[in-house]
C-alpha cells in the first residue's frame, strides 16, 4: 500500500510538476528565445557619410559634444579630427607622442583619451591642446606590461578606466596615475576576462567590456565588479564570432560590432537583443571588419578597419 | 508531501533542462573544445556543419581558418596587434597561386584553391621550434637560419645558382640591419641569412625587404662604399652615379630597372636573385664581374644596355668609340692588371671600374695618361713634344668641354666615346669625314692653335690614294683606298724619329730630322725616298747641290745639308710654287721652266749651264698629236699641252740609260745623259718623239756620221760627238733662231734655207761633192709667164703635205717662194718612202736625193711641162746649162 500510495504520489507530483513546467515553459520560452539569440529583428540605418583616403587601419571613434567626430588612426599614430559633413579639422598625435594607440574617447569637457597602447599609457589631450598628458598604466602583477586598447572617464570623471587586453583585466587609474581598481584575470568566469578589447560606459557608470576570445559584453557595475553578460558564442542573431567594438548611446542601446561577420548588432542594457543593423530596406547591413564605434540617439559611426573608412549611418525611424 | 516532491521533481526537471540554456545565456563559459576550434576554423560551426548558414552569416562551405581575414580578426590590436608589422606594409604574397619559380613542400598546405594563405606557413598548432618564440611561434617548421624560406624559394639561396651571398660573411653586419627588423643568424651572427635583408611581414615593398631598394638604401647599408651620397655631384663620387633619371633613348623595349621618377639604382645593374646569365666560365676575371649582375658585365652587355652610344659598332664617319671586343693582351697599369673578357677580349670594364674609383675619373680605372699608355705605349712620347698641348695649347678645351689639365695628352686630340672617326679625334672638326689630315688641318688651319704651322697653299699633296708604299703607312679614305695622309710622313707621337724619347718640354722649332717625320728627310732624305725612290738617281750628279752647290740655301734659308738632298729645291709645305719649289726663283714663277731657269739663269748658281739665245722652245703649245709622246707635257687648264724643260730634262736622272745615283762630281753631259729623259746619241729617240720624220736622215747622205765623220758643226763638234741631229742643229746656245743652226752659213742663197744647204754644199765643206752651181729658183717668172707661179704653186697639192714655200727668213709660208726644201726634204733620203737611209754614201737619182714625192712629176711639171728636166739640169749643173740653153734655144728637147 504505502508503495502504491508512493506511486500514486509520484505519479501525481510528476503530472503536476509538468503541468507547472508546461505552463512555466510556454510563458518563458519568448524570453529564453531571445536570450539565446535567435530573434532576426532588424534596425533600418541610411549611410549618409563615408570618410576614406587618409587612414590606415583605423581602430576607432569618438564624438564630441559639438558633433565632431576623433578617429583614431593608430598606425599613423594620428587622431584625425572631422565635422560632422567630414571636413578634415586638425589632427592630434604623431609619432612620438602617440604609439600604435587603439582605443579613443572624449570626455563631456572635451577632453580626448587616447588608449595608447604601444606606450602602455593612456594620453589626454585638454580641450584645444596637442600636447597630451599621459598616465602610465600599471603592469600586471605577473610583470607583463600594460596593454591598454581602450578607455573611458570614470562616472565622476576622477579616473580613468581602462581595458589591459593582454592582461584581461579592467583597471581604473588616478588622473595623476596611481591604481584605483583592478579587476579581471584570464579565465571564462564572470569577472574574468579573455582579451578584453573595447568599452563603452552608460550614463549610470556601468562598464560594458567586449571579450573578443570569450565572445561575449561582461557588464561591470562602476566599481569594477561583474554585473552582467550580453550576448554569447555563435552566429545567430544576439551571438558573437569576433565582438570588437561597443558603444551605448544616451537610450542605453548597446551597440556591439563583430570584425569577422561584418554585423552590427544591438541590445538592451539588460542584454536583450534588439536587432541587427540594417539598410533602409531592411536587409542586413554588412560591414567589412568594423571596430569600434560612436553612438548616439539618431547616429551610429563604425570605423571599418579594413577599409580605412568611417561610416555615419542615421537612424530611420 | 506531494506538493513538497512536485515542487522537488520541478525544480530538478528545471534545473536539467533549463539551466544550462539560462548559463548559456548569460554568458558564462566553460571550455568547449569544439567552440575553441571553430574560433579560427569557421566553417565547423554547427550551423554550417548542419549545411545552412544564418540570419548573420551565409553557409561557409570552405577552410577559411588560415585565411587573412581570419588571421586580421585577432591580429588588428583585439589579442595581438599587427597591423603594422603584418598588414601596414607589405607582406609575402598571400591569395595568390604560387609562382613556378618556388616549389611549396607539403608541409606547407595551400589552400583549397591552391593559394598561399597565412597558414601555409603558420598554424596554431605549432610548437615552438626555437628558444625565440617571437621568431618561430605558429611557424610549421624552424626556420633556423633562414632554412624555411629556402624551402619554397629554393633557387634564391642555392649557391649553386647566381645570387648573392648567403651563409657567409666573416664581419659583423651592419647594427642598422637588425635595428631594421633584420634577423641575425642562429649559427653565426655574422653571416647573411635570407631574413638578413627579408622579413615575410612589415617589409617595405613587395620584396618584403628591410630597407627600401628601389633607392639603393638596403644595398647601402652593407655595401656603404659602393653608393655615394647622391647630393654630390656625379664628379665627386666614387661610383657608378645612382639616382640619376635614366635616359629617354634606351632602345625600345630595352627593361630596365630603376628607382624613382626612372633613376638608376643598385638593381639596375644588379639582380640579387636568380641570374639568368651564365654563372660559369672559365675565366676567373669574368666570373667575379659577372656576379649578380641583369646581364654580363664581362661582355659589356650590361653597361650597353644604357650606354649604347658609347659601344663600338665599327669606324665610319661622324661620332666614334674606342673599339671594344677585340682581342687583345691583358696589360698592367702599375699593379693592376687590366680586365679582359671571354677570349681576352677588350671590354667596358677594361678602362672602366664601377665602384670604388677615384672621384671625377669617369670611372677610369686609372689616370688617363697611364690608362692610355697600358695599350698605346709608343704614343706617350708625344708627352713633352710639341704635340703635347699643355705645353703649346694649354688654354683649348676638347669636345667634351674639358681642358688640356683635365683630359691628360692624350684627350686634347682623342676621346674614347663619341671621338670624330677612327681616330676618335677630341677637337671640333670642321672637315668632319672628309680625310684623316682634315684632323691635322683642324689645328694647323688658319683658326686652329697650330696656325704658326700651317702648311701653305703649295704643299705636298695628302687624301690621294697611293699604291704600294712599303715603308711609311697609307690610311684608309671615305672611298676605302689607301690614302696617303699627313700621317704618312709624320707620326703625330713622335717628335724624332731617330731618338725615341719624349720631347724636350717646350715648344721647339723643329727641323728636316724630327718635326714629327716618321723618318729624317735631312741628311740622306729618307722620308722622300719612301716615296720617290725614282727621284733618288738625283744624288751624286750636277742636280746634287751639294755637288755642285753646296753653300745654296733654299727659301727656308737653309743649306742642302741642312735640308737634305732634295731640300735644295723642293720644301714639303709653303712651296713657292708647282712642284713644291723651294728654291729661290728671284722672279715671278709662270711655267715650270721658269723653276729651272732660277738656277739656269744668269748670275744663278747654274749659269754655267744657260740654254742661250736661241734654244729649243718651251712654255709653247704643242700639237695634240705630240701628246702622244711619253715625254711630260705640262697640261695647262685651258688643256694645251705645253712643251717645258722637263718635257726633255729628268732633273733627278742624270742618264736614263744608268739606273742610280751620280759620280758626285761636277760632270760635263752629252746627248746620252744631261738629265735628258731618254738618250738620244746613238739614235735620236728623244728628239724622235716629237720629230720622227725629221729621224729618217739617219743612214742617209745627210747623216754626218756616214758622210762627213770627219767634220765639225759651229760649235767644233764631230758628228760622233752627238746624235744625228746635232751637226746642223743645237738645243740649247744655237747659232740662229730658225731651225736651231748648228751647221756653217754661207752668204750665198737668196734666202735662210738656201744659206743653210750651202753652208756644207760647197767647196770645202761636207757637200762639196754635191755643190750647186745655181740654185736660187728665179722669183720671176720667165718664157712669158704672165703672172707670179706662187700663186699657181699654192694651189698645187703634194701629198699629204703642200708644197713649202720659204720666207727669206727660212720660214715655211704660203706667201713664200721656191727654196731648196721646197723640193727637198733634208731629213728623208727618198720621199717615196719614209725611212732611214742605207748607212751608206749614195748616189742619188730622180726619185730620192731627198727629193720630196712628187717633187719632179707634180711640183716642177706644173710649171715646165716637159721641159722639166732640162731646166733642172741647166740651173743645178753648171756643165750641162750652156748646152741645155742651146737646145732650148733651139726648142729641142733635151
Amino acid at each position: 500500500m504505502m508503495v502504491d500510495r508512493y506511486l500514486s504520489l509520484l505519479v501525481g507530483s510528476l503530472r503536476s510538476s509538468l503541468l507547472i513546467f508546461t505552463i512555466l515553459g510556454i510563458c518563458l520560452a519568448p524570453g529564453l528565445l531571445l536570450a539565446s539569440g535567435n530573434s532576426t529583428g532588424t534596425v533600418r540605418y541610411r549611410k549618409v557619410l563615408e570618410i576614406a583616403g587618409s587612414m590606415h587601419l583605423p581602430t576607432d571613434v569618438a564624438l564630441d559634444a559639438d558633433g565632431r567626430m576623433y578617429v583614431l588612426d593608430g598606425t599613423a599614430d594620428l587622431v584625425r579630427v572631422f565635422d560632422g559633413l567630414g571636413t578634415p579639422l586638425f589632427t592630434l598625435g604623431g609619432q612620438g607622442i602617440l604609439d600604435q594607440p587603439l582605443g579613443i574617447d572624449v570626455s563631456d569637457a572635451g577632453e580626448v583619451l587616447v588608449a595608447d597602447s604601444g606606450s602602455h599609457r593612456v594620453a589626454i589631450f585638454p580641450p584645444g591642446e596637442r600636447v597630451p598628458g599621459y598616465i602610465d598604466i600599471p603592469a600586471a602583477t605577473e610583470g607583463k606590461v600594460a596593454d591598454p586598447t581602450d578607455l573611458h572617464y570614470g562616472p565622476d570623471n576622477k579616473t580613468v578606466i581602462t581595458v589591459d587586453n593582454d592582461n584581461h583585466r579592467m583597471i581604473a587609474v588616478g588622473r595623476r596615475g596611481g591604481l584605483i581598481w583592478s579587476h579581471g584575470g584570464m579565465g571564462r568566469n564572470p569577472g574574468e576576462f579573455r582579451f578584453p578589447f573595447m568599452m563603452d560606459m552608460d550614463r549610470a557608470g556601468n562598464i560594458y567590456v567586449v571579450e573578443v576570445i570569450n565572445t561575449r559584453v561582461q557588464v561591470l557595475n562602476p566599481d569594477g565588479t561583474f554585473k552582467q553578460f550580453i550576448g554569447e558564442w555563435g552566429i545567430e542573431p544576439g551571438q558573437f564570432f569576433r565582438p570588437k567594438g561597443i558603444a551605448v548611446n544616451d537610450l542605453g542601446e548597446v551597440f556591439v560590432s563583430d570584425s569577422y561577420l561584418g554585423v552590427v548588432q544591438i541590445f538592451d542594457q539588460r542584454g536583450n537583443f534588439l536587432g541587427v543593423v540594417a539598410d533602409e530596406d531592411g536587409k542586413l547591413f554588412k560591414f567589412t571588419t568594423p571596430m569600434g564605434m560612436a553612438a548616439s540617439e539618431d547616429r551610429l559611426l563604425v570605423v571599418e578597419m579594413y577599409t580605412n573608412r568611417l561610416l555615419v549611418m542615421e537612424r530611420q525611424r | 508531501m506531494r506538493g513538497t516532491l512536485s515542487i522537488i521533481i520541478f525544480l530538478f526537471l528545471h534545473l536539467l533542462l533549463l539551466w544550462p540554456g539560462l548559463l548559456s545565456a548569460a554568458g558564462n563559459l566553460t571550455q568547449n573544445s569544439s567552440r575553441e576550434c571553430a574560433i579560427c576554423h569557421f566553417r565547423w560551426m554547427d550551423q554550417f556543419v548542419a549545411g545552412h548558414g544564418t540570419p548573420l552569416t551565409p553557409l561557409e562551405t570552405k577552410d577559411v581558418a588560415g585565411e587573412e581575414m581570419m588571421c586580421l580578426s585577432c591580429h588588428d590590436g583585439s589579442t595581438e596587434d599587427s597591423r603594422r608589422q603584418i598588414w601596414m606594409h607589405d607582406r609575402h604574397l598571400t591569395d595568390m597561386v604560387p609562382s613556378k619559380k618556388v616549389k611549396i613542400p607539403k608541409v606547407f598546405p595551400l589552400s583549397e584553391e591552391g593559394k598561399m594563405v597565412c597558414a601555409t606557413c603558420h598554424s596554431a598548432h605549432s610548437v615552438p621550434t626555437d628558444t625565440s618564440i617571437e621568431r618561430t611561434i605558429f611557424l610549421r617548421v624552424s626556420s633556423h637560419d633562414s632554412q624555411m624560406c629556402e624551402m619554397c624559394h629554393t633557387g634564391q639561396g642555392a649557391k649553386n645558382f647566381q645570387n648573392h651571398p648567403v651563409k657567409m660573411g666573416k664581419n659583423p653586419l651592419p647594427e642598422e640591419i637588425f635595428a631594421a627588423g633584420g634577423v641575425p643568424s642562429d649559427t653565426n651572427v655574422n653571416q647573411l641569412i635570407c631574413e638578413s635583408c627579408h622579413t615575410a611581414h612589415g617589409g617595405l615593398d613587395k620584396k618584403n625587404l628591410i630597407f627600401a631598394v628601389s633607392d639603393s638604401t638596403l644595398c647601402s647599408v652593407c655595401h656603404p662604399k659602393k653608393v655615394d651620397d647622391t647630393s654630390l655631384s656625379v664628379s665627386a663620387q666614387k661610383n657608378h652615379p645612382l639616382g640619376v633619371a635614366i635616359k629617354d633613348t634606351l632602345p625600345e623595349g630595352e627593361k630596365i630597372f630603376t628607382g624613382p621618377g626612372k633613376t638608376i639604382q643598385c638593381i639596375s645593374c644588379h639582380q640579387v636573385h636568380q641570374l639568368e646569365i651564365p654563372a660559369e666560365s672559365d675565366n676567373t676575371a669574368t666570373r667575379a664581374v659577372n656576379k649578380i649582375l641583369r646581364f654580363a658585365a664581362s661582355d659589356s652587355s650590361l653597361c650597353i644596355v644604357c650606354h649604347a652610344d658609347k659601344e663600338y659598332k665599327g669606324f665610319a664617319a661622324g661620332k666614334q668609340n674606342h673599339p671594344l671586343y677585340k682581342k687583345y693582351a691583358p696589360k698592367t697599369v702599375g699593379d693592376r692588371l687590366l680586365f679582359a673578357g671571354e677570349g681576352q677580349s677588350l671590354q667596358c670594364l677594361t678602362c672602366h671600374q664601377i665602384h670604388e674609383h677615384r672621384p671625377g675619373s669617369k670611372s677610369l680605372v686609372a689616370g688617363k695618361g697611364p690608362l692610355c699608355a697600358a695599350c698605346h705605349p709608343e704614343k706617350q712620347q708625344v708627352a713633352g713634344s710639341d704635340h703635347d698641348l699643355t705645353i703649346t695649347a694649354p688654354t683649348i678645351e676638347n669636345r667634351a668641354g674639358q681642358s688640356v689639365n683635365q683630359s691628360g695628352v692624350c684627350g686634347p686630340c682623342h676621346i674614347p666615346h663619341k671621338g670624330d672617326g677612327k681616330y676618335l679625334w677630341a677637337r671640333q672638326n670642321k672637315q668632319s669625314g672628309k680625310s684623316l689630315s682634315s684632323y691635322c688641318l683642324d689645328c694647323h688651319g688658319k683658326d686652329g692653335p697650330a696656325k704658326k704651322k700651317m702648311v701653305g697653299v703649295n704643299t705636298h699633296p695628302v687624301s690621294v690614294a697611293v699604291e704600294g708604299l712599303p715603308s711609311l703607312p697609307l690610311f684608309e679614305s671615305v672611298q676605302g683606298t689607301d690614302s696617303m695622309e699627313c700621317s704618312t710622313c709624320h707620326d703625330p707621337h713622335l717628335w724624332s724619329s731617330t731618338h725615341k724619347v719624349k720631347g724636350q718640354g717646350k715648344n721647339i722649332e723643329g727641323d728636316a730630322t724630327n718635326s714629327f717625320l716618321r723618318k729624317s728627310s735631312g741628311r740622306d732624305s729618307d722620308l722622300c725616298k719612301s716615296c720617290h725612290s725614282a727621284k733618288y738617281h738625283l744624288e751624286g750628279t750636277d742636280h746634287d747641290l751639294r755637288v755642285t752647290a753646296p753653300k745654296e740655301t733654299n727659301i727656308n734659308n737653309m743649306t742642302v745639308a741642312q735640308s737634305g738632298l732634295c731640300g735644295g729645291c723642293h720644301v714639303v709645305h709653303n712651296a713657292t710654287g708647282q712642284f713644291l719649289w723651294g728654291h729661290p726663283a728671284g722672279t715671278e714663277v709662270s711655267s715650270p721652266s721658269d723653276l729651272c731657269r732660277s738656277c739656269h739663269g744668269k748670275k744663278q748658281i747654274a749659269a754655267e749651264k744657260q740654254v742661250g739665245a736661241y734654244s729649243h722652245p718651251v712654255e709653247v703649245a704643242v700639237d695634240v698629236e705630240l701628246g702622244k709622246t711619253v715625254l711630260p707635257l705640262n697640261r695647262k687648264e685651258d688643256g694645251q699641252a705645253v712643251i717645258e724643260c722637263h718635257t726633255c730634262h729628268d732633273p733627278h736622272q742624270w742618264n736614263s740609260q744608268i739606273e742610280g745615283k751620280g759620280r758626285g762630281i761636277n760632270e760635263e753631259g752629252n746627248e746620252d745623259s744631261s738629265f735628258l729623259r731618254i738618250a738620244n746619241r746613238e739614235k735620236p729617240l728623244l728628239c724622235k718623239q716629237c720629230h720622227e720624220e725629221q729621224t729618217y736622215i739617219a743612214g742617209s747622205d745627210h747623216d754626218m756620221r756616214v758622210t762627213a765623220p770627219t767634220s765639225v758643226n759651229v760649235k767644233n763638234q764631230l758628228p760622233e760627238d752627238g746624235s744625228v741631229c746635232s751637226p746642223c742643229h743645237a738645243i740649247h746656245n744655237s747659232t740662229t733662231e730658225r731651225a736651231l743652226w748648228n751647221a756653217p752659213l754661207t752668204q750665198q742663197g737668196q734666202d735662210f734655207m738656201e744659206k743653210a744647204c750651202y753652208g756644207c754644199h760647197q767647196e770645202k765643206r761636207a757637200g762639196k761633192e754635191k755643190v750647186v752651181t745655181s740654185g736660187s729658183h728665179p722669183t720671176q717668172l720667165y718664157f712669158g709667164y704672165k703672172k707670179s707661179y706662187k700663186g699657181i704653186l699654192s694651189t698645187v697639192r703634194i701629198q699629204p703635205e703642200p708644197i713649202p714655200l720659204y720666207s727669206r727668213a727660212g720660214i715655211r709660208a704660203d706667201t713664200g717662194e721656191i727654196s731648196c726644201p721646197t723640193c727637198h726634204d733634208p731629213h728623208i733620203w727618198s720621199g717615196r718612202e719614209k725611212k732611214t737611209g742605207p748607212g751608206t754614201n749614195s748616189e742619188g737619182t730622180l726619185v730620192d736625193s731627198f727629193l720630196r714625192k712628187g717633187a719632179r712629176s707634180e711640183l716642177c711639171y706644173v710649171c715646165h711641162g716637159k721641159k722639166t728636166l732640162m731646166l733642172y739640169r741647166f740651173y743645178h749643173q753648171r756643165a750641162e746649162k750652156k748646152g741645155i740653153l742651146h737646145d732650148h734655144l733651139l726648142n729641142r728637147e733635151p
